[in-house]
């Protein structure tokens, strides 16, 4: 059963920790030298006279003190308005909409193959460890773990050109609810780029928790109790293994969505990585508070969903 | 002993090869399907352009990045414009006349133009789009190049005479840049230029998905002729190694890339061919003459004279480019060492140089070099910096992004600076806002000298074409002389053009005004 008190106690804390990281990028933003006019002009922002830089800053909205740009944003947080960009005039939730869609997307797809792989590859080694497939599976995960993503999205592109001459499709986002082969044509391979990692670190988490597990004693009781083996590894290994496993892909989830910057801009993907990146480099103010904002809270409520997976998973955790 | 473990191995193992199984299919699948494989090829409905960035404004007076100045170049005309050699060509003027004493420029003007909205094209459209540019709330890029104009008239539809406070050759230059585009009067009173793209060129706009492309449509009532693609597409793929792999599947019809490494990888492949054009931007090493040694004349040249431009060239860009003086207008070519004491790369005349100036121990220079903005910074500022430590000036590199390396560099915040900068057509633009007393960047630019500011001035004040080539010339020799900076070498601009593409002439400007040629 829920505890309401619980979780407000978690709301709370997840509000202020959002606030705090609005405050924090806010601050950061405006520390480092230069600003949108040297961001948007270069050198060309040099030959601008002081009139023209002040109508420049006026568009730009950075002519107001630090503290009224910072209660002005979160006035209008609260009221569901993430500003306009200061690059090409579009209000920040759309492109935050339009965005998030592939990002998600890009996160959940990677999660389930790399969870499903992780898992699987995980209690082959784990059920023979010692064996030819443990040490496979363990020498693959490593290589798996040590590849940067840039050097195998790269390698899959390339290899998908060169043998294949296919390059997956650049063209608009094409959203699942519209094509499921147009939509895979640009989400599955740098979905599967990013599950390799997902799936190594997965299936190391398995391997090694379901070895423990196995060598516990309420597993020698059911097995001497004569249940099946598939039952032993369903009911009292794999359920015991899970929260770890459980934590560990919250957590990767929510490095995903902030986190896929690499893999967007190898595959030419507009999700919400992208949009933060070439926001940063441009001083986009209210695009980068706005991204970075809904990254954190989409980062809270996984936690939280990770926190609530444990309680059904595990009732002992409900008494804490 | 060890523990047993519950058996069912051979059914896991099964679980694994289906999941593998399923997760290949699907990937081949996605390969297969429709939308997934390649765009139209040339002669189908879309033309598809792939670059590393996005347009950044819709705005051609405020527009610096140079994907917004190709793209908004194609939507928009300008009064004149230059030919690849930099020769200036009619464009919405078709004729035009300087006065005697250099200071009224009458042009005539195309007449049965058309906006891409409908409405007609006039003389009040360039008075308007001019004023606009002059206007300090504006903010618009060339107006520092434009504020010789006092005045501008428009006595009929078809007439438009600019009246200017002192003669200034290099207008006509400044008229042809993108920044100088002329834009509806009607747009302009209205407050909509910047919003919806509405020009009199080759491509009326479309659409635009920020981060992901922008789509033209050819303009067939285009006063140039319609241009035979119908549908052109630049689609964003910010990695170059990326746009590459999409070359090679024949993804793309024009590929542009700006890293010789990736230029280096691309080879020669049946699905495209890889051309190189010089650029007019060059590489150079700024040094600030109003600094410790290098205040002294002497030390600069000597800091020149150590420096070996291929060395430079062959270690940061695989020897693609040329080695450049100064002056890059293709009209203006001279020597690029002339006036120099020294061959560049004599490092022990370089050392010499510096021990008859006092420094014979050498001394350090705080380096900005830019990171992220182009390929070769890092390696053009390693290679400089091994270089110089021959002769005792130690180069202590201070990586910076973009935004805190302009800043740096517009405070003059800096020993020396690793720099990128933009060329012209136009010896004046090159170096007027950099060397002439009052010019807009002469603080970041390091070095005040009476007789380049000169030089630069004489250059500008006639429309003598014999006159300009004599003291453009002298210029190119006091710049070296005086040493203010180290000139290194023009990279080279990558085009990877689609094996069915035809037409398709890459410009030293970047511009891709020849798409309205190609097919």
């Amino acid at each position: 059963m829920l505890n309401w008190r619980w979780l407000g106690a978690r709301a709370l804390g997840a509000l202020i920790t959002l606030l705090g990281v609005t405050v924090v990028v806010f601050v950061v933003l405006r520390t480092i030298p230069g600003d949108a006019i040297t961001a948007s002009l270069g050198i060309e922002s040099g030959t601008l006279t002081p009139a023209q830089r002040a109508s420049l800053e006026h568009f730009y909205g950075i002519d107001r003190p630090w503290f009224a740009q910072l209660w002005a944003w979160i006035s209008g947080v609260a009221h569901g308005d993430l500003g306009l960009s200061l690059t090409n005039g579009k209000s920040v939730t759309s492109l935050v909409a339009s965005s998030l869609p592939v990002t998600v997307e890009l996160a959940v797809l990677s999660a389930l193959i790399g969870t499903a792989f992780g898992v699987v590859l995980g209690v082959l080694a784990g059920s023979r460890p010692g064996r030819a497939s443990d040490s496979l599976t363990q020498g693959a995960s490593l290589v798996g773990l040590a590849i940067p993503e840039f050097v195998l999205g790269t390698a899959v592109v390339t290899i998908l050109a060169e043998a294949f001459h296919y390059f997956p499709d650049t063209g608009t986002f094409v959203p699942l609810t519209r094509s499921v082969s147009g939509n895979m044509s640009q989400i599955l391979y740098p979905s599967l780029v990013l599950a390799v990692a997902f799936a190594a670190n997965v299936m190391r988490t398995t391997r090694s928790e379901y070895v423990e597990m196995a060598d516990a004693d309420y597993v020698r009781t059911a097995r001497g109790k004569g249940l099946s083996p598939g039952r032993v590894r369903r009911s009292h290994i794999l359920r015991n293994a899970t929260i770890p496993i459980v934590t560990l892909t919250g957590i990767q989830f929510g490095y995903l969505l902030g986190g896929t910057v690499i893999i967007e801009q190898i595959f030419a993907l507009p999700g919400m990585g992208r949009l933060l990146f070439t926001a940063i480099s441009n001083r986009d103010y209210p695009v980068v508070q706005g991204t970075v904002l809904v990254i954190a809270v989409l980062f809270v409520l996984v936690n939280l969903l990770v926190d609530l997976l444990y309680r059904m998973i595990d009732p002992r955790t409900r008494a804490s | 002993m060890t523990p047993p473990t519950p058996r069912g191995g051979v059914r896991f193992r099964t679980g694994a090869v289906a999941l593998t199984a399923t997760v290949t299919v699907a990937a081949g699948l996605a390969a297969c399907s429709p939308s997934g494989s390649q765009n139209s090829s040339s002669g189908g409905s879309t033309f598809v352009v792939a670059r590393t960035g996005d347009i950044d404004k819709l705005d051609p007076h405020l527009a610096t990045a140079f994907q917004t100045q190709q793209t908004l170049g194609l939507v928009y005309s300008t009064l004149v414009k230059t030919s690849p050699t930099g020769q200036i060509q009619p464009d919405l003027a078709t004729k035009w006349t300087t006065s005697s004493d250099g200071k009224t420029l009458d042009f005539t003007l195309r007449s049965g133009v058309t906006w891409q909205d409908g409405s007609p094209f006039t003389s009040k459209d360039v008075k308007a789009s001019i004023e606009r540019i002059l206007d300090q709330k504006t903010g618009a890029v060339s107006r520092s190049n434009l504020v010789a104009i006092k005045k501008v008239d428009a006595p009929d539809d078809t007439s438009v005479v600019l009246h200017l406070s002192q003669p200034s050759a290099s207008l006509l230059y400044s008229l042809t840049t993108v920044n100088s585009s002329i834009e509806s009067a009607k747009d302009i009173s209205a407050g909509t230029v910047g919003k919806k793209p509405n020009g009199t060129g080759a491509f009326a706009w479309n659409a635009w998905n920020p981060g992901q492309q922008v789509v033209l449509t050819g303009n067939a009532k285009y006063f140039g002729g319609a241009p035979k693609i119908k549908k052109l597409e630049f689609r964003v793929i910010p990695d170059e190694s990326s746009i590459l792999s999409g070359m090679k599947a024949s993804a793309f019809q024009l590929g542009l890339i700006s890293d010789p490494g990736v230029a280096r990888q691309a080879g020669k492949a049946d699905a495209y061919s890889l051309v190189k054009q010089p650029a007019l931007a060059y590489h150079v090493l700024m040094l600030n003459g109003r600094k410790g040694p290098l205040k002294n004349q002497q030390v600069r040249q000597a800091i020149s004279c150590a420096v070996d431009r291929n060395q430079v060239m062959q270690t940061a860009a695989y020897g693609d480019g040329t080695v450049t003086g100064p002056i890059t207008s293709p009209a203006f070519a001279y020597s690029p060492t002339d006036g120099l004491p020294c061959t560049p790369g004599d490092t022990a005349k370089a050392k010499s140089m510096l021990a008859a100036a006092g420094y014979a121990q050498g001394f350090s220079l705080t380096t900005i070099v830019e990171t992220g903005e182009y390929a070769t910074a890092g390696a053009e500022a390693q290679n400089l910096q091994s270089q110089l430590a021959k002769i005792g000036v130690k180069l202590t590199l201070k990586q910076l992004s973009t935004g805190p390396y302009v800043s740096a560099w517009l405070d003059a915040d800096y020993d020396a600076a690793v720099a990128l900068n933009g060329g012209s057509y136009d010896p004046f633009l090159m170096y007027g806002r950099y060397f002439t007393s009052g010019g807009s960047l002469a603080k970041p630019a390091g070095l005040n000298s009476s007789t380049l500011a000169d030089l630069l001035t004489q250059g500008n004040a006639t429309s003598d074409d014999g006159k300009r080539q004599g003291t453009f010339r002298n210029l190119q020799k006091e710049l070296l002389t005086e040493s203010p900076w180290v000139w290194t070498f023009r990279s080279d601009d990558y085009y990877l053009v689609g094996s069915n593409v035809h037409g398709f002439t890459p410009r030293p400007d970047e511009l891709l005004s020849s798409l309205t040629a190609t097919s």
